[in-house]
């Protein structure tokens, strides 16, 4: 799946992409999959047998969170997040480049930044005693593990400014094309 | 209001210039607030809209309903689909192409998202229309409008995007999609008749299938229609909420690929991964939107926009056609859901003020956007259906899409000056 493990990187260095990738891929689905089995068999629970499965929704909303950040960092690898890449022809090549750099750098503070606040957020509501509503779970461990996946994305971002700066290796062609495969946002 | 312009300045040219938009959006808001706040606010402010946005149950129903689209989206319903309208339209003069708006009709019951009612049906429409000799400027620019018909007929994630926004009942909007959709519907049918009276030649008829016959084509599609009752009915009647639908229509979705013995490993894992992957993104560029969006909001950007059209003395309908003509110009540069997240913080607001309904106004933005899918240059859809058809250039697919930018513009305007469109079924409902 990794379009970056190749190149000039130390073995070692491009197993780990390559198993964080993998790692998180299947966290992906194995989390949007609970969520659809959860909440099926809760509505299907309470129609058929008016019996809904307890704080069903209190999980699933962990989940969501959960999904979010374990795609975070995949997208941020593949650079598949939106942009609008409507003057990338006309601009010439080397300022692309160099403007390429410039926003690895900014989405690598703005990704430091939000992982900062994570942690400060995550500290907060464990020290609040913060938990949900109904099943009285405690939700400073999400927030825990939001600031986790921020970080790993703040870290690909700076290995991005790295590779972009230091190596040859034009990014892949692939990931601009707008493809019929990944239709699912418009 | 000046600070509000010179960041939305900055905005577009951060975005232009290639910096992804949900961080462009993260930025700029970050620092808008902590000008007009202070710095400690603007990163609390900031904090609790990523964390509020990622653990709320209403908006589940967006992995959801990708999810559903991801599944129905592999299971292949295509080709019944345009079969069972071929079957009722073909031989009519134009009919194979009025057969593909009517099938796009259908296949977006199931799919909310255009890219892949376009991408769908240029599979199954093209080779038969090319086959009976349809010019292929109506060919394709058939498919490229047909395939806007995924985002107004419900299920519709920017539909979902638009309320999640503006705290609109997403059951509402979806139920207002339908009788516009049903109208876009027609309308397509109408110009394909015009161009097709003056062009005999662009689209000759198919040969006629005896009345007997048609049956069993549409009794083919009736997993299609019994998802559709289930996920969408279920919503109407107050059965379900939008989330639970969504949940349903997933794994109703994971039931149709099981039934038609296409789940196999790798399309159950490709089907989740997309969905995540997708909500990823959406997300990212969520938070940003509301970041973005509570900077312009204490910024005072919509409360002065509403005194400037307050002091102009325009007409409610006057300030919708104003920002329908600047979502036509913004649809040429931009794609769907960076118009969306973009705009709706700042003319919501006016919208509300002005006391138009925020369904109704989730409608006309979903049909200006549908618009903004095959308008030149950035038309997705038509890049859809050019990187999937041969020997097609853009500029002959745009030629054929003309007669349907002007009748989605009718129907724009007939919802705009008509609301009750809209507005009619979602009002009978609970």
């Amino acid at each position: 799946m990794s379009n970056h493990s190749g190149g000039g990187d130390a073995s070692g260095s491009a197993f780990a992409a390559r198993w964080t990738h993998r790692v998180l891929t299947a966290l992906v689905s194995i989390v949007m999959f609970s969520m659809m089995i959860l909440t099926t068999a809760d509505v299907a629970g309470r129609a058929l047998f008016s019996k809904p499965i307890k704080g069903s929704f209190e999980i699933v909303t962990f989940m969501l969170a959960i999904l979010i950040f374990c795609a975070l960092p995949l997208i941020s690898w593949d650079e598949k997040h939106i942009k609008v890449n409507l003057f990338d022809h006309w601009v010439p090549a080397p300022i692309l480049r160099a403007l390429n750099v410039l926003w690895a750098i900014v989405m690598t503070v703005v990704m430091a930044g939000i992982t900062w606040r994570m942690w400060i957020q995550g500290n907060l509501m464990a020290a609040g005693q913060h938990v949900t509503g109904f099943l009285e779970w405690p939700i400073a461990p999400i927030v825990y593990v939001m600031f986790v996946l921020s970080g790993l994305t703040t870290i690909i971002f700076a290995v991005l400014v790295w590779q972009k700066l230091f190596q040859r290796s034009t990014p892949p062609a692939e990931a601009q094309q707008i493809s019929a495969e990944n239709p699912g946002v418009d | 209001m000046e600070i509000s312009l010179i960041a939305l300045a900055v905005l577009l040219l951060l975005a232009f210039l290639g910096l992804p938009l949900g961080f462009a959006m993260i930025l700029v808001g970050v620092v808008g607030f902590a000008i007009v706040r202070n710095p400690e606010g603007a990163l609390a402010m900031s904090t609790q809209q990523i964390v509020d946005l990622s653990m709320n149950f209403e908006f589940t129903v967006l992995p959801l309903f990708i999810l559903m689209g991801a599944f129905v989206h592999r299971a292949n319903l295509s080709q019944e689909l345009y079969d069972a309208a071929n079957s009722w339209f073909g031989h009519r003069r134009g009919g194979l192409a009025m057969a593909t708006v009517v099938a796009c009709g259908g296949f977006a019951t199931i799919s909310g998202s255009s890219l892949a009612t376009a991408a769908t049906m240029t599979k199954v429409a093209m080779p038969p229309m090319r086959r009976y000799g349809y010019d292929d400027r109506l060919a394709t620019g058939t498919i490229a409008a047909g395939g806007t018909l995924g985002i107004l007929i419900p299920p519709s994630v920017p539909m979902v995007i638009y309320g999640i926004l503006t705290e609109t009942d997403i059951g509402k909007l979806f139920i207002a999609g339908i009788v516009p959709g049903i109208l876009m519907i027609l309308l397509y049918n109408s110009s394909i008749n015009a161009v097709t009276w003056f062009r005999p030649e662009w689209g000759p008829r198919a040969p006629r299938i005896p009345l007997r016959a048609r049956w069993p084509y549409l009794a083919r599609v009736w997993g299609v229609l019994a998802l559709f009752v289930l996920v969408i009915g279920g919503i109407y009647a107050g059965i379900f909420t939008p989330t639970e639908a969504a949940s349903i229509g997933a794994f109703g979705g994971m039931m149709f690929v099981l039934w038609r013995r296409q789940l196999s490993w790798r399309t159950l894992t490709d089907s989740l991964v997309e969905a995540g992957r997708t909500t990823g993104v959406i997300f990212t560029v969520g938070f940003g939107a509301l970041i973005f969006s509570n900077f312009i909001n204490i910024a005072g950007l919509p409360r002065d926009l509403v005194q400037m059209i307050n002091a102009a003395q325009l007409s409610p309908i006057g300030v919708i056609l104003l920002i329908c003509l600047i979502y036509i110009v913004l649809g040429c540069l931009l794609d769907s859901l960076a118009m969306i997240l973009l705009t709706v913080p700042v003319f919501f607001p006016i919208v509300v003020s002005l006391g138009l309904d925020p369904v109704w106004f989730g409608i006309v933005v979903i049909i200006v956007v549908e618009i903004g899918l095959i308008t030149p240059p950035i038309g997705l859809n038509v890049f859809v259906v050019q990187s999937m058809v041969d020997n097609v250039t853009l500029g002959q697919i745009f030629q054929g899409i003309s007669p349907f930018f002007f009748a989605s513009v009718v129907g724009l305007l007939l919802i705009i000056y008509f609301p009750i469109i809209a507005l009619w079924l979602p009002n009978l409902m609970r």
